[in-house]
């Protein structure tokens, strides 16, 4: 293969991986933020203010390490608000690339005093990164103030970030899975998950869904084949990166995963839904918002007033009652909002494979696969 | 412009490549060292079970005592719920065995976290002054293969924190 071949094939992949479109990006920052906004819900931090100092142990490589204690009330109340701001700003799409890379300077600076407190939790991981990266992408490119600004003139978009967040992602799971492969995981005389529900379920009291039923289970072969199987899945992720059909199977099985995970261990991963969303298909969705006609009230509603007016929404309802207006919802109406949330996510993806699978030919088909 | 185009080009393409030895070696600081903040990393879940023939775990047992005699069990995971499990775990031993926390301050006076522990039980119990909080560390074994399923518990340790003494 010559240098050429090999460049050709490299930009392939960096910039042609998973193309998006100037709507596309745009519907993707709208829905993002939606989600923190609505669903996972602006982390407040002001409690930790509370803690005591003596259990202040920041990650030695991170900017907590340079304070001797948790900050006080007004500061984190003051790096909240101003986080919740950024998020509406950021949806209506006003200087998008640098408020774009302030939520997540917000976001890391809110979460390395969280995490001061002995451990480092990694479920919003990509929830804090896609910001930082996506400001790249030009995602402020339509549906925003921005592109109000520039009518007329061609906005130019890039979708290399979502090829650099499937690495990180693809990483992330390689993190995860290189020291199981290497701490023993594949010993058939062990059976990893079974430990870790055993542990959970009877040390951390992870007692629901099906953990009652799963903690029943004598099968080695079972347990075995689970140690396997997760193994296989996390290690090999990040390999499939240069593939983006396989790695959009992948996102797929991860959703059923993710489900799996909360069903046996009760362990929540919804915030990663989010990050999964930017590898849908997505000219399929388009059609699907242009004829509810849902792309021209996106056109419209960007504009300074309603930026305020929701502003001034979010400010209050997150002052006042401060958790995830979804999981409020789902809780007076009963249902656990993990739980709800994958399966959503799950029926969405499925939606979409098929509709995918549906109007596509089969040479259209075989191109979409081997490009 | 199109200069500008092709030095862009080359900067993400140059972006790509080192980001993979760069991910390799944050991987390698948080594996040998300690994990930084912000890293791509998620939990690996490591060690494994041996397929014996019991389970085992730790449980604690935490009482406070009221000077009008009475006492109370506390529930740990809900007492200090937001303190995390592991970290709790070391925590609550080095503290009331008087050690310093892994990773935290060498000479830990714990006198915060003395007025935290008082500050919380006065919310909690009304009307009651604390007096002192006692913990006891038991292992349980849990023989999940004979049936009915045997639970055996045995005291490893045990401390006492007096708040009038701080």
């Amino acid at each position: 293969m010559t240098w050429t071949r090999i460049l050709k094939k490299y930009d392939g992949w960096v910039f042609n991986s998973f193309p998006m479109t100037p709507e596309a990006l745009g519907v993707y920052r709208i829905i993002y933020c939606l989600y923190v906004l609505l669903i996972t819900g602006v982390p407040n931090w002001t409690w930790i203010s509370e803690m005591p100092n003596d259990i202040y142990t920041p990650p030695p490589l991170s900017l907590a390490s340079f304070f001797s204690g948790f900050p006080g009330y007004y500061f984190l109340l003051s790096l909240t608000i101003c986080l919740g701001l950024l998020y509406v700003i950021l949806l209506f799409g006003y200087k998008t690339k640098i408020v774009s890379i302030l939520v997540s300077i917000s976001y890391i600076v809110g979460n390395s005093f969280l995490y001061s407190r002995g451990k480092i939790d990694h479920t919003d991981l990509l929830l804090v990164l896609i910001p930082l990266i996506m400001a790249f992408s030009n995602w402020g490119a339509r549906f925003s103030i921005d592109s109000m600004c520039v009518s007329g003139k061609k906005q130019e978009t890039h979708s290399w970030p979502v090829t650099f967040i499937a690495l990180i992602m693809g990483f992330a799971y390689f993190s995860a899975g290189l020291p199981k492969l290497l701490g023993g995981w594949l010993n058939p005389s062990t059976h990893a998950v079974k430990g870790i529900l055993y542990s959970y379920f009877y040390s951390q009291g992870h007692q629901s869904y099906m953990a009652p039923f799963f903690i029943k289970v004598q099968s080695d072969l079972f347990w075995e084949l689970l140690d396997y199987f997760t193994v296989f899945y996390e290690v090999s992720f990040l390999f499939v990166v240069v593939l983006p059909t396989v790695f959009r199977t992948y996102i797929y099985f991860a959703l059923i995963f993710h489900l799996m995970v909360l069903l046996m261990l009760n362990i929540t991963f919804t915030e990663n839904m989010v990050a999964y969303l930017l590898f849908i298909n997505w000219p399929l969705f388009l059609n699907f918002l242009s004829r509810i006609k849902l792309n021209r009230f996106l056109s419209q509603f960007a504009t300074v007033r309603s930026m305020v007016l929701f502003g001034i929404i979010v400010l209050f309802y997150y002052l006042e009652i401060g958790a995830s207006p979804l999981s409020q919802l789902l809780m007076i109406i009963k249902l656990p909002p993990p739980i709800t949330l994958l399966l959503v996510g799950l029926l969405l993806a499925t939606l979409n494979v098929y509709f995918f699978l549906k109007n596509y030919t089969k040479s259209q088909l075989i191109k979409y696969i081997m490009p | 412009v199109k200069l500008r185009a092709h030095i862009y080009k080359n900067i993400v393409r140059i972006l790509f490549l080192i980001s993979i030895p760069l991910l390799l070696l944050q991987l390698y600081v948080a594996r040998k060292y300690s994990e930084p903040y912000p890293a791509i990393i998620y939990p690996a879940f490591e060690g494994t079970s041996k397929n014996s023939e019991y389970n085992k775990y730790i449980e604690t047992e935490i009482f406070v005592y009221f000077d009008d005699g009475e006492k109370y069990q506390l529930d740990e995971r809900k007492f200090l719920g937001e303190i995390p499990y592991k970290f709790r775990k070391n925590l609550l031993k080095n503290y009331f065995l008087n050690r310093p926390i892994e990773n935290g301050n060498e000479k830990p006076t714990y006198q915060e976290f003395t007025n935290f522990l008082k500050s919380r039980l006065t919310k909690m119990f009304k009307n009651k002054t604390p007096q002192s909080i006692s913990i006891s560390w038991y292992q349980y074994k849990q023989y999940f293969r004979e049936n009915p399923v045997r639970l055996e518990k045995t005291l490893l340790k045990s401390g006492l924190i007096e708040f009038d003494r701080n």
